[in-house]
């Protein structure tokens, strides 16, 4: 019975998160720590891995779809994981207080900005043709719209900015366990002026080599539960899937409006867990 | 018309797909063996949840030779490093 809701939990998740190009933890925490009673070392170790495989399901589609950019993929993971092996150096070294606050913070930013956006305030346009590095690394590129079924040329702005917050976000997530994709549309989508849906697939094409250092460590010291990580991941892998077939066809806007709810609750909690209030 | 590396598109889609089916199906195949009580079904499992795991890393490995074949230099010396860097981060997060 438990397997089915485990099933079922991943499947959700692997849907959500594939649409916004999070990691599912979101959805993936409360339901393991609170309904399972699973200690939250095992749940981060849970999420890592099911991140690996949202990452990987929706990525499957994404190239096939022509949205994802895999230079930019290619050139922002230099900054993720040099961010991922810092957290890792630094565990333990300092308390997380502050870091909790300060990402918790970003992330209601980001949904502010997300919002602005969608009350047409700051409306989704495309960057100019000006950054040197942009142009350097070729990250400029183009995708294929099946909403209004035509190809989109875009250009990439502030590429350092945008290197800058990847190095953030590889670093909450090796250290934190938190945001392994959320940040990562922050940086291309509100920094890099890069369209929300290559920003979402390319996210989740990421997500899974951050994640993947984590993953191993976890996988080898035993802190993986194998009854509870499977059935997760096999629903995951479905529903990410599943996901990945939707959102070329979704518009921008439902997108976002699915998106700020679940940025403002993952930041309100990492804001009050620097408190000392622990939701679970 | 900007960039775009369609091989490396329908390449890496073959990688991530036999990668995440194998797995897949050995996962399925070890939770199968659970619910029947089947003794080994914990390595079955374990070797399903490894190459799922490994999938990605398989996948940035798979990018440098592409990436060679288009002697596109410039990502190869990229993706290499970023394979550096994640081995780097494993065996310090391994070792403490």
């Amino acid at each position: 019975m438990s397997i089915l809701i485990l099933i079922f939990v991943g499947l959700f998740a692997g849907i959500l998160g594939s649409i916004l190009g999070l990691g599912g933890g979101v959805i993936v925490t409360p339901i393991l720590v609170l309904g399972f009673n699973l200690p939250i070392h095992y749940s981060i170790a849970a999420i890592i891995i099911a991140v690996i495989g949202t990452s990987t399901g929706s990525s499957i589609a994404y190239l096939k779809d022509d949205l994802l950019n895999i230079r930019l993929g290619m050139f922002l993971e230099i900054f993720t994981t040099i961010g991922a092996l810092i957290g890792a150096v630094l565990t333990g070294v300092f308390a997380p207080n502050y870091l909790n606050f300060f990402f918790g913070a970003l992330l209601i930013y980001q949904a502010y900005n997300m919002f602005q956006k969608l009350r047409g305030k700051k409306p989704d346009l495309l960057a100019v043709k000006n950054d040197k590095y942009a142009e350097y690394f070729h990250l400029n590129s183009r995708y294929f719209d099946k909403l209004n079924n035509k190809e989109v040329d875009y250009y990439v702005e502030k590429t350092l900015l945008g290197a800058l917050i990847m190095l953030g976000a590889g670093f909450a997530s090796g250290l934190l366990g938190i945001g392994s994709g959320s940040f990562k549309v922050f940086a291309m989508d509100s920094a890099m002026k890069v369209p929300l849906k290559p920003s979402s697939a390319t996210s989740n094409f990421m997500m899974g080599v951050t994640a993947a250092t984590s993953a191993l460590i976890y996988f080898f010291n035993g802190t993986v539960r194998l009854e509870i990580v499977v059935p997760i991941v096999i629903g995951i892998v479905f529903g990410s899937t599943l996901g990945s077939r939707i959102m070329p066809k979704m518009n921008n806007k439902l997108i976002r409006q699915i998106f700020i709810p679940v940025v403002v609750l993952s930041g309100i909690q990492l804001v009050i867990k620097a408190f000392g209030v622990n939701l679970y | 018309m900007n960039n775009k590396d369609l091989k490396m598109e329908k390449y890496l889609g073959w990688v991530l797909r036999v990668g995440a089916g194998i797995s897949m199906i050995i996962m399925i195949l070890g939770l199968i063996m659970a619910i029947l009580h089947n003794r080994n079904s914990d390595l079955i499992l374990s070797v399903g949840l490894f190459i799922m795991i490994l999938t990605p890393v398989i996948r940035v490995v798979a990018s440098i030779f592409i990436f060679a074949e288009e002697k596109n230099w410039m990502y190869v010396k990229i993706t290499l490093f970023v394979l550096f860097v994640l081995s780097l981060a494993f065996l310090i997060g391994y070792n403490k």
